[in-house]
């Protein structure tokens, strides 16, 4: 093979591989937007309903508050270790309970958790 | 007495001439050896085990002397009639009429369609682009391997291993290589599994080199959620759009999507679970087994192997290279909105390539999680290598 065919070779492919996959980039992202569009119309159409129903329920009743007392967090922290000493047959010391720092910036620990679900089968 | 004696000597000596270990020279022994380490690598190694195993076996029946299991000339000359081979050919050169007739890749393909999820691609069809870019390490090696001196369809089957994709290399090769000579679909599937079991080790290194602690931080946003319908007309749509511009590559791309139809369908779950297991396993062993029978000792003990070998090498690094590059300037281009460690699953290898991805993230910020955006430019780079394929098809 000269150097002109092998030039022509790569530049095709490249140029063919390219734009075959530009041509789906265009029709997904109009077909992305369009179907973006009609869940936002269909969220619209059902948000104020829902609001209404909210409103209703909160005439009816108001939430009981959640107490968030140290104990209680040392208690269930206390009682998930016991369940874990029951298990491995160790029995363990809670020595101390520290509020951890907040390691993603990004993510709470529910979408933390999210993802490690949906990304295990990986 | 003496007659006996005689008949019984002479049969003994026939048997011995007719034996494997008469034959035996020390191009077979040394095809058995190789054989062996290959079985150990997918045994206790575990690299692709579920293809190299078979392919080892198959390299190791081909090279038993006398075993007649597999027979080169029936498919290397011009005159290849799918009749002798059946009339004369053993039983692996029955099965490699699959590999001959480009009937085992499609269907393998079809099985992948059916576990392959594209909702990370169509949420983000932008990776589309990274597995377009991913495709210049085929095209690249391409150039290297002619001007090596290797002719087009032999350049052409030793660049399709830069795509990382088992199937796609063994169909080209098997469609570009015809005529015989040193370079065989089985010398290409050895290199391209062996390779793809090797992405852990290949890509860290160069995505590291090529990116910024600040870049490989880069946290994304995470995906927009795909509607049923969206899944159902993606694979209808790829093959439209994809059969009509690059046809020879219709075979390929046409099963992938026909297997993910039939998943995203959710109509057709006894198909799926066939396709996903029976099918896929059968065809898997099939196709293992008669592409390792390829691998004859004159194929392999020659300086070209060692040429196919480093020129795999460089396809798959100039792959991961150009994939993580045009990472870089979707960096660049949405002001450090995408991590360009993504790029590097453009290669295929689904989806050992994106669990890399996550992992080289994960070294810089063990929160980050980019396997799901990973998943995009790896299911891209599986539809980019069919498409590269059928280009180099119609081109050689």
């Amino acid at each position: 093979m000269n150097y002109t065919d092998i030039i022509s070779v790569v530049l095709t492919g490249l140029v063919v591989v390219f734009l075959a996959l530009i041509l789906l980039i265009i029709y997904f992202s109009i077909q992305g937007k369009l179907f973006s569009q009609k869940t936002t119309n269909v969220k619209k159409n059902v948000t104020p309903a829902k609001s209404k129903a909210q409103n209703n329920v909160q005439a009816v009743t108001s939430l009981p508050q959640v107490d968030s007392d140290e104990d209680e967090v040392v208690a269930v922290i206390s009682a998930v270790i016991a369940s874990m000493s029951l298990n491995d047959g160790k029995t363990y010391k809670v020595k101390s309970i520290k509020p951890a720092k907040n390691i993603s910036s990004v993510r709470s620990a529910w979408a933390m958790a999210g993802l490690h679900e949906n990304t295990t089968p990986f | 007495m003496n007659e006996v004696l005689n008949i019984f000597v002479n049969t003994i000596k026939d048997l011995w001439l007719e034996s494997g270990l008469y034959a035996l020279g020390w191009r077979s022994i040394v095809m058995i050896l190789i054989s062996f380490v290959f079985i150990y690598l997918a045994i206790v190694k575990k690299f692709e085990p579920l293809l190299l195993l078979p392919i080892a076996f198959g390299m190791f029946l081909t090279n038993l002397p006398h075993a007649g299991m597999y027979n080169p000339e029936l498919f290397n000359s011009e005159t290849f009639s799918v009749g002798a081979v059946l009339k004369e050919g053993g039983l692996l050169d029955i099965l490699y009429l699959g590999v001959k007739l480009q009937i085992f890749p499609p269907l393998i393909f079809l099985g992948i369609g059916c576990m392959t999820d594209f909702g990370p691609l169509i949420s983000n069809p932008k990776s589309f682009l990274l597995g377009a870019a991913a495709q210049g390490g085929i095209f690249f090696t391409f150039a290297g391997a002619a001007i090596l001196g290797f002719n087009a369809a032999q350049a052409g089957s030793i660049a399709i291993i830069g795509g990382a994709d088992g199937p796609t290399a063994i169909y080209v090769s098997s469609k570009l290589l015809t005529g015989g000579g040193s370079v065989t679909t089985g010398t290409i599937a050895l290199a391209a599994y062996t390779y793809m079991a090797l992405v852990p080790i290949i890509q860290p290194p160069i995505m590291r080199a090529m990116t910024t602690k600040k870049e490989r931080a880069v946290v994304m946003e995470q995906l927009r959620t795909v509607s049923k319908t969206e899944k159902v007309v993606f694979p209808i749509a790829v093959t439209l759009i994809i059969a009509l511009l690059v046809p020879s590559a219709a075979p390929l791309v046409g099963m992938l999507m026909f297997g993910n139809l039939l998943k995203e369908s959710e109509v057709c779950d006894r198909l799926v679970k066939t396709a996903q297991n029976e099918l896929m396993n059968i065809v898997t062993i099939f196709l293992g087994v008669s592409v390792g029978a390829t691998t004859k000792a004159e194929n392999i003990l020659n300086p070209n192997f060692a040429k196919i070998i480093l020129l795999g090498v460089i396809a798959f690094a100039l792959g991961t290279a150009c994939g993580v590059f045009g990472g870089k300037i979707m960096y660049k281009a949405t002001g450090g909105k995408v991590n360009p460690l993504i790029g590097s699953a453009g290669v295929s290898a689904v989806p050992m390539a994106a669990r890399v991805s996550q992992k080289v993230g994960a070294e810089t910020d063990p929160t980050n999680f980019l396997l799901m955006h990973a998943m995009g430019p790896n299911v891209a780079g599986v539809i980019g290598s069919a498409v590269a394929a059928g280009v180099l098809l119609s081109i050689i």
